[in-house]
């Protein structure tokens, strides 16, 4: 019996201060990496979506993308956006042949609102963003909440996460002729978890350096720990406006005597000289609880106060 | 029994119009039936041997030069074997020996240059598989996620 040859081909090679592996008997190419890189070359606009169910890395893989396009070391944190308003600041100053990371567009802002004003807005963007050069790489949960327009015509590269570093990536085409849409297969992707040399924590959230400081900097300067916190900043501004809003809405529902028993727990605020002051009433209870009046209201509560209270003003 | 195989690049090879480019393909796979079929009647006959040479050959000649990488060349001549051939005289069905041979000069032994054929189809069957012919390959693209140092791997390139 003869032995076998060596089967184990793969090489490893410099792409772009990355280490990638080159085997043709394996398939292994950067194919994804150099489709994107002969676009750029030739001016070409590179819009991809990268599609998968939450947890699944999309936006690790999206940010590695970046990474990969830009060169090791390259791509800063500051071009991973996940605000509009962000994203224009970006699209205005970033030089060009730089990518851009718009993370969860929809999850920077309420659903309604992104599907009524910022769609239209990013519409017009990326149509022209073509003459600034940057890629633009879209993670979102899935392709349908973007705008069809979006999907169906500006998106030239759709990569369906199925797990952690593995994906698919198509290319996709419109029908000029009638309303259909079309994917052709590109290549997977396989990567590994990156800067895996530094830190093999496949996540940040249970790491205890994640937030630790010295000197005012960070310990832990991994790139996915800078996204980490990044993301738990817009977060935690996102968890800010979602508590406003539902105090607005609990406040709407909140009888006249429950607004009664809430000012009366205020009553040093908005009681001068002995006289309840309507305007200080109607702004503690903004400035405490969130809650905004209407004149009418609040007129009504200090009636009311005053009936069911009235040793309060003779005790001042 | 006819093989259902061989009766479609048959039928293929048949329907060819002098504008249609050679169907490659079939002609390989038409080569390596052959091949087959010569390996089957070699187990009953030790003269086909020769058939099974001669198919590999016809096989290997199939294959265009611009095909050719380094690779199979250098496949090639690992198949190059020497075979020692046994040049004694016989005398009653007795080969004489070594002793004898050398006492009245005549040559014992000689080293022939011989091909391995079956390294041969595997050489021939490798060129075709990293050219794609034998198996589609998927096609993925492999990032280890780390900073690319000169000297990273056995086979680092920079």
């Amino acid at each position: 019996m003869e032995t076998m040859e060596r089967t184990d081909t793969s090489k490893i090679y410099n792409y772009h201060g990355w280490q990638t592996y080159i085997d043709a008997d394996r398939g292994y190419y950067p194919y994804f990496s150099n489709t994107i890189q002969e676009r750029l070359n030739q001016k070409k606009v590179n819009n991809i979506v990268v599609v998968g169910e939450p947890g699944d890395g999309k936006s690790y893989l999206g940010t590695d993308i970046c990474r990969i396009i830009e060169g090791y070391g390259n791509f800063s944190i500051d071009q991973v956006v996940f605000t509009y308003s962000d994203y224009m600041d970006l699209v205005l100053h970033l030089e060009p042949r730089k990518p851009i990371c718009f993370d969860e567009p929809s999850f920077a802002m309420g659903k309604r609102t992104w599907f009524d004003e910022l769609q239209r807005a990013l519409v017009l963007t990326i149509e022209s963003q073509r003459f600034k050069q940057h890629p633009l790489i879209i993670p979102i949960c899935n392709a349908d909440l973007l705008d069809k327009t979006i999907r169906t015509h500006l998106i030239q590269f759709k990569v369906v996460v199925h797990d952690r570093g593995k994906a698919t990536v198509y290319r996709t085409h419109s029908s000029q002729f009638d309303e259909k849409f079309y994917h052709s297969f590109l290549c997977d992707l396989d990567y590994d978890l990156f800067d895996n040399d530094i830190c093999d924590k496949d996540s940040c959230l249970d790491c205890e350096l994640l937030n630790v400081q010295c000197d005012g900097d960070y310990v832990c300067q991994v790139f996915r720990a800078r996204y980490e916190r990044k993301k738990a900043s817009v977060q935690e501004h996102r968890y800010e406006q979602a508590r406003e809003l539902s105090q607005k809405t609990e406040a709407k529902s909140l009888t006249i005597e429950q607004l009664e028993n809430l000012c009366y727990s205020i009553k040093d605020t908005f009681i001068i000289d002995g006289k309840v002051n309507v305007n200080k009433l109607m702004m503690a209870m903004q400035e405490k609880y969130g809650i905004q009046l209407s004149n009418t209201k609040a007129y009504n509560i200090r009636a009311m106060l005053l009936e069911h209270h009235a040793e309060i003003l003779k005790a001042v | 029994m006819e093989n259902p195989i061989e009766k479609v690049i048959m039928e293929g090879l048949g329907d060819l119009k002098i504008r249609d480019k050679l169907p490659m393909a079939m002609l390989l796979a038409n080569s390596v039936l052959t091949i087959q079929k010569c390996i089957q009647v070699a187990q009953n006959d030790e003269v086909s041997q020769r058939e099974i040479q001669e198919s590999i050959r016809g096989m290997l000649n199939l294959i265009p030069t611009a095909w050719r990488d380094d690779r199979f060349n250098e496949d090639l001549e690992k198949a190059n074997t020497k075979k020692k051939v046994d040049l004694r005289p016989e005398f009653c069905g007795l080969r004489c020996s070594e002793e004898f041979c050398k006492k009245h000069g005549i040559t014992a032994y000689v080293e022939e240059d011989a091909l391995d054929y079956f390294k041969v189809l595997n050489a021939i069957m490798d060129l075709l598989n990293r050219r794609g012919l034998l198996g589609e390959v998927n096609r993925t693209e492999k990032m280890k996620g780390r900073k690319f140092n000169g000297n990273d791997g056995k086979n680092g390139h920079q």
